[in-house]
């Protein structure tokens, strides 16, 4: 279970609070959500998230592009092993220019090997930005969903329709294959795993908590984070 | 013979892996004898850095093995002070390790300490130096380093288990060391899923 009330907090809260990760999630659309991962370094704010296709993003500064995010407290994960994802997290910037991350729905358990860079599994062919998040902490050995048992949902089609449509528009700026849209495109239905369930998994004391609760607790802090 | 090239300790450039029944763990000496030949040590207090001795090794203090011929399974052996000199350096770059680390942990900034050993361990684990690794585990003092550090090494080489067999007993050693100062509970939350 989990305090939910007292998991979340506006993103300006993070510099004063005893923890030194967060994961944030905040509006990116008229009803999407986006999420990365809050990290302090010599005191100050530092975000890493996946933006779109190859295009990993380190902000620095919560009110150019994060004003409206808020971010839920990982409870129970000790100051120890925050210090150690935050390192990991730099260790990711560090080689971010050795590296493109691509776009991909299916998501299986792809970790960033110790030295920094993706490593996907047999058919994955990318992340999304809450797959990016799950295997950052994966990769610290920190399981926040028990992805084996993560249902698909009939809403999740919608989604990928979605995405698949951005990703066509958004085909030559981001020099983004025909082959890759194939790719994607041939993923339509798999699970998906929510900016907010990501988020909200990070919160509970017991992790991975059930699908079902994460789930539940998931639409809470979708609400919360839409209205902002 | 063995050719006996100049010694290098850096870890910068690599050479070609040379993968053979018995091919060594040593990266130092695999790094520094520029030579096609298989060198194994069967000294009782280090053989464990080696995965594969003939049975009938010799007793001399340090030897080269290299095969003779094209017969894997034969051998003639030198025995070396090279030897001594490469396992010299190597302590040498551990010691290097050890004290950077506790200048860095007296200077305060965890922050940056960590970052140390993230990039000075993925350094060695991306070019193969397990045996290096491996040492450096075998050689850290667990009561003389930030939790912190600790629990970052054991993040970085999580994905290593089972080519950094020091890993286990350093580990251990760590559980121990936090399970001596936290309560039951909070060792759980410090270790979960390090193992």
């Amino acid at each position: 279970m989990i305090e939910f009330e007292q998991s979340i907090s506006n993103l300006d809260t993070f510099l004063e609070s005893p923890e030194n990760i967060g994961i944030i999630v905040g509006k990116t659309g008229e009803k999407q959500l986006h999420c990365g991962i809050a990290y302090k370094y010599q005191k100050n704010f530092n975000a890493i998230h996946l933006a779109w296709h190859c295009s990993l993003k380190h902000e620095t500064n919560i009110i150019d592009n994060l004003s409206n995010y808020i971010w839920v407290k990982p409870n129970e994960i000790h100051k120890f092993r925050q210090n150690s994802i935050a390192a990991f997290c730099r260790r990711i910037i560090k080689r971010d220019t050795e590296q493109e991350i691509p776009y991909g729905l299916y998501y299986t358990g792809a970790v960033f090997t110790q030295d920094g860079l993706l490593k996907l599994k047999k058919k994955e062919i990318g992340l999304t930005c809450a797959t990016f998040v799950l295997a950052v902490f994966k990769s610290c050995q920190v399981d926040l969903i028990d992805i084996e048992n993560w249902g698909a949902r009939h809403s999740d089609k919608v989604f990928h329709y979605d995405i698949l449509i951005s990703l066509r528009k958004s085909q030559v700026k981001y020099k983004i294959s025909e082959n890759h849209i194939n790719n994607v495109s041939e993923e339509i239905g798999c699970a998906r795993f929510r900016p907010e369930e990501v988020a909200i998994s990070s919160a509970f004391k017991n992790k991975p908590a059930l699908s079902k609760v994460i789930i539940e607790n998931g639409l809470k802090l979708r609400e919360i984070a839409l209205n902002q | 013979m063995i050719e006996e090239l100049t010694i290098r300790t850096d870890t910068i450039d690599i050479t070609p892996k040379r993968i053979d029944n018995y091919c060594i763990f040593n990266d130092i000496i695999r790094n520094n004898i520029m030579s096609t030949k298989t060198i194994l040590v069967p000294l009782s207090n280090i053989s464990s850095y080696y995965h594969e001795l003939p049975e009938d090794n010799d007793t001399a203090s340090v030897l080269l093995f290299y095969p003779k011929g094209n017969k894997k399974n034969s051998f003639d052996y030198v025995p070396s002070v090279a030897f001594n000199h490469i396992i010299t350096k190597k302590y040498l770059f551990i010691n290097k390790i050890k004290s950077e680390l506790n200048i860095l942990q007296k200077a305060g900034d965890i922050e940056i300490s960590l970052d140390y050993v993230f990039n000075t361990i993925d350094d060695l684990l991306i070019e193969g130096q397990f045996d290096l690794c491996n040492s450096l585990l075998d050689n850290i003092e667990i009561k003389e380093l930030d939790i912190n550090i600790l629990i970052g090494i054991l993040t970085i080489t999580s994905e290593f288990k089972e080519k950094l067999y020091i890993r286990e007993s350093f580990f251990q050693k760590v559980q121990d060391f936090i399970y001596d100062i936290y309560s039951f509970e909070e060792a759980e939350q410090i270790l979960a899923g390090l193992e």
